[in-house]
């Protein structure tokens, strides 16, 4: 596997503040599930399909932080390496680049996979479906992907904390935020918003050309990788 | 060539044969037309089986006025092939002017469906069983609601319950070989849970009185039948001579005023909102939430290094915790799912049979697919009309999807018990053949109420003065909707206030347990007991 990658996932997984940060994060979602259990049986004040949507709103907004954070230093684990460090080592550009991108689609994968017992739980426990988390899983990998790749290019564009903090929540709000305030056509650009449609309705196609569409911004972010790299490497950083 | 012209005739006439499916025709809806929206009302229908054997349901469907819900009530059908075969349906009617529509389905397969005929809307009935007027017509004018249904024998309902809108059953010619055992039964048991009957001779025809359907219920008169009553007039009100009397006038004024209307009890209101879900489920959960995330802590360390064979057992492990865990919340899901249920027996003196009422909500945490099933006897309905299927058949099963379904029910039980109070109330005597202790049991008399010991073959005991306490006191105490509903009713419900002693508890009857999804449930049941008095 590529070494960036391994290096990101190492310490992500391995670390104890990475091992903190899942532990959060599950505690998260437990909490959910078990806030989400009826105090009584057929007396049910919330309706199942939204539920089902509380539970992956938060799981999309989880996973995209903790990607973004984790890349950008927000949140720094140690061992894992940013675009300044990683600039002056032997490996290609490419390798860089490629290993990010791998570190923050694998990293997605795995916050949404560890979480999958639990939704699987608190949604069948009330009998709603579970194909939709399933289905949203094909929106937040991507999603997570393209704030990784966009939080390491953060990480490596700004060396202040607080200007790239500032910088890391204004791309939040606007891919949760911004989204949600454009003209109801635009639906689909929202995440929570393609989530509802998917537990409401099931698999829509614009599932798929929302997740070509961050799949798109991720390599957007990457080309600013390279291209931070190259600037970097060549001693023009801040130009 | 001619071996296969032969052949293509034979194919030909064959043909339609085969393809010929089974016919379904409507015998009669009702009471010749007549029923009461919402009550139980008998379907009839005829069911050939043309060409192959049939193994099929008959099912009346029944909307209410506003198309949904469709209530479907159910009853299989088997038939050989060529057979006809005569099949009774008990349904509630929520619409007179479009009833529904009674169809013959195999396996959700619809086979042949006929329209139900616009039906007469009646609050009570009387039913005639004669092949001449019997001027009853007037006096049913007279009484508020009623009309007069002439009837044949063979489309007597085989099921008491379906009386529900009877006032009066006059026999004058009657046939004892068209009718079977099953509708002879129902007679009988409507009449001990309060139905009227009145019997005359055809003439000099006495056939129908000696017969096996009447003559032991008139034996039966002497020593009492239950709640109802058996009439027997020894003149034909059908003869010309009586028909425009003013005596057979008064007769029928008489008939139609010793009828009084059987108050069917509510007991919805006693219900449970719901079922609290038992503290050890969140605990099992939380617990298994907990190890869960333990051991992804455990996992993540040894899956950081990336080796193959750790990331193939990790992805093992997170895909056995989510099946399990899908199968963990299946079944807490139908463990705690069920039926909340109220039900009461009221004992009907010298019947050795009681009536049940029985009222139930299903309690569901997903509002998935359910099936109840109740004891055979009990007739259950939705109740408000919800769309699930009442299937008929050794009993009664409700299946259909949804949470808070509720539905009432009424049968006749076996409750062999009976007991006395002295008229100073200081003694009481109960004989109970019931086989069941009588548990937290009570005497109420005159608002007031008397704590008993368990009560199990035979109770003697002197009541003590000091120890009567105003009925409210004791719901209070006891905090149960059903015994505050069972102690205002005999307070205050005018028939039920002639009897000025009761004997109230609760005992737990394992033959009117409830299934759920194949689960047995058995709750108590409240048991109420007219005492007699005695000097």
């Amino acid at each position: 596997m590529n070494a960036v990658a391994r290096g990101d996932l190492y310490a992500r997984l391995g670390s104890a503040r990475g091992l903190r940060v899942q532990t959060v994060y599950l505690a998260v979602c437990s909490a959910f599930l078990l806030l989400s259990l009826p105090p009584e049986l057929g007396r049910l004040d919330v309706r199942d399909a939204n539920l089902l949507l509380a539970f992956l709103a938060v799981q999309v907004v989880a996973v995209t932080y903790l990607c973004s954070a984790t890349a950008s230093a927000e949140i720094a684990l140690e061992g894992e390496k940013g675009l300044p460090d990683l600039a002056l080592s032997a490996f290609p550009t490419a390798v860089i680049v490629s290993g990010k991108v791998v570190s923050s689609a694998l990293y997605a994968i795995y916050l949404v996979l560890i979480a999958m017992p639990l939704f699987v739980l608190a949604a069948a426990l009330r009998g709603a479906p579970v194909a939709p988390i399933g289905l949203s899983a094909g929106l937040v990998v991507p999603l997570g992907t393209a704030a990784g790749v966009w939080g390491t290019w953060l990480g490596g564009r700004l060396a202040s904390d607080f200007t790239r903090s500032l910088a890391h929540w204004v791309l939040l709000v606007v891919a949760f935020g911004g989204t949600a305030l454009l003209p109801a056509a635009w639906w689909p650009l929202n995440p929570i918003r393609l989530i509802d449609r998917l537990v409401r309705d099931g698999p829509t196609p614009w599932l798929a050309a929302v997740a070509a569409g961050w799949a798109a911004v991720a390599a957007a972010g990457a080309w600013l990788c390279a291209r931070y790299l190259g600037y970097a490497r060549a001693g023009e950083v801040g130009a | 060539m001619a071996t296969g012209a032969a052949l293509a005739l034979i194919l030909l006439l064959a043909v339609p044969a085969m393809a010929q499916g089974p016919e379904l025709a409507l015998v009669e809806v009702g009471f010749a037309g007549f029923a009461r929206p919402g009550a139980w009302t008998p379907v009839w229908v005829d069911v050939t089986a043309a060409g192959r054997d049939l193994d099929a349901t008959v099912v009346v469907e029944a909307p209410s006025p506003l198309g949904q819900p469709v209530v479907r009530f159910a009853t299989p059908v088997r038939a050989a092939a060529g057979a006809r075969v005569r099949v009774f349906v008990p349904a509630t009617f929520l619409d007179a002017r479009t009833p529904g529509t009674v169809a013959l389905e195999d396996r959700g397969r619809r086979l042949a469906a006929v329209a139900v005929p616009r039906l007469r809307p009646v609050e009570q009935l009387a039913l005639v069983l004669s092949d001449e007027p019997l001027s009853l017509e007037a006096a049913a004018a007279r009484a508020d609601g009623l009309e007069v249904a002439y009837l044949q024998a063979e489309r007597l309902p085989p099921v008491w319950q379906a009386y529900e809108t009877v006032r009066v059953l006059v026999v004058r010619t009657f046939d004892d070989r068209r009718v079977d055992d099953r509708q002879r039964i129902a007679i009988r048991e409507w009449l001990q849970a309060g139905g009227r009957v009145v019997l005359m001779p055809a003439g000099d025809d006495l056939r129908h009185l000696r017969g096996p359907t009447f003559a032991p219920l008139r034996a039966a008169a002497a020593t009492g039948l239950g709640r109802g009553r058996l009439i027997v007039w020894t003149d034909d009100a059908a003869h010309p001579a009586l028909r425009a009397s003013p005596a057979l006038d008064r007769g029928w004024d008489a008939v139609l005023a010793a009828a009084p209307v059987p108050a069917t009890p509510v007991l919805e209101a006693t219900l449970p909102a719901g079922r609290p879900v038992p503290l050890p489920v969140y605990a099992a959960i939380g617990a298994l939430v907990a190890l869960y995330v333990v051991a992804v802590r455990w996992t993540s360390r040894r899956l950081a290094a990336l080796r193959w064979p750790a990331v193939a057992v990790w992805l093992v492990l997170v895909a056995a915790a989510t099946v399990g865990a899908g199968q963990v919340a299946v079944r807490a899901r139908a463990e705690a799912s069920g039926v909340v249920s109220a039900a009461v027996v009221e004992a009907i003196p010298g019947s050795g049979h009681g009536l049940l009422w029985v009222a139930g909500r299903t309690i569901s945490s997903h509002g998935g697919a359910f099936a109840v099933s109740l004891a055979p006897g009990v007739l259950v309905r939705p109740t408000p009309p919800a769309s699930l299927d009442v299937v008929w058949a050794d009993g009664v099963t409700l299946v259909g999807r949804g949470a808070a379904v509720g539905f009432f029910g009424s049968g006749l039980v076996p409750a062999p018990i009976t007991g006395t109070v002295t008229a100073r109330g200081d003694a009481i005597q109960v004989a109970n053949a019931s086989g069941r202790v009588l548990e937290r049991a009570w005497v109420f008399r005159a608002g007031r109420v008397h704590a008993l010991p368990p009560v199990g073959e035979r109770l003697e005991l002197s009541l003590d003065e000091t120890r009567w306490q105003p009925h409210e006191r004791l719901q209070r105490a006891e905090g149960h909707a059903l015994l505050t509903w069972a102690f205002s009713r005999l307070d205050g419900d005018a028939i039920l206030k002639a009897t000025p002693a009761w004997l109230v508890g609760w005992w737990r009857d394992p033959s009117l347990a409830l299934r759920w999804d194949g689960r047995l449930q058995t709750p108590q049941q409240l048991v109420l007991v007219p005492l007699a008095t005695r000097p």
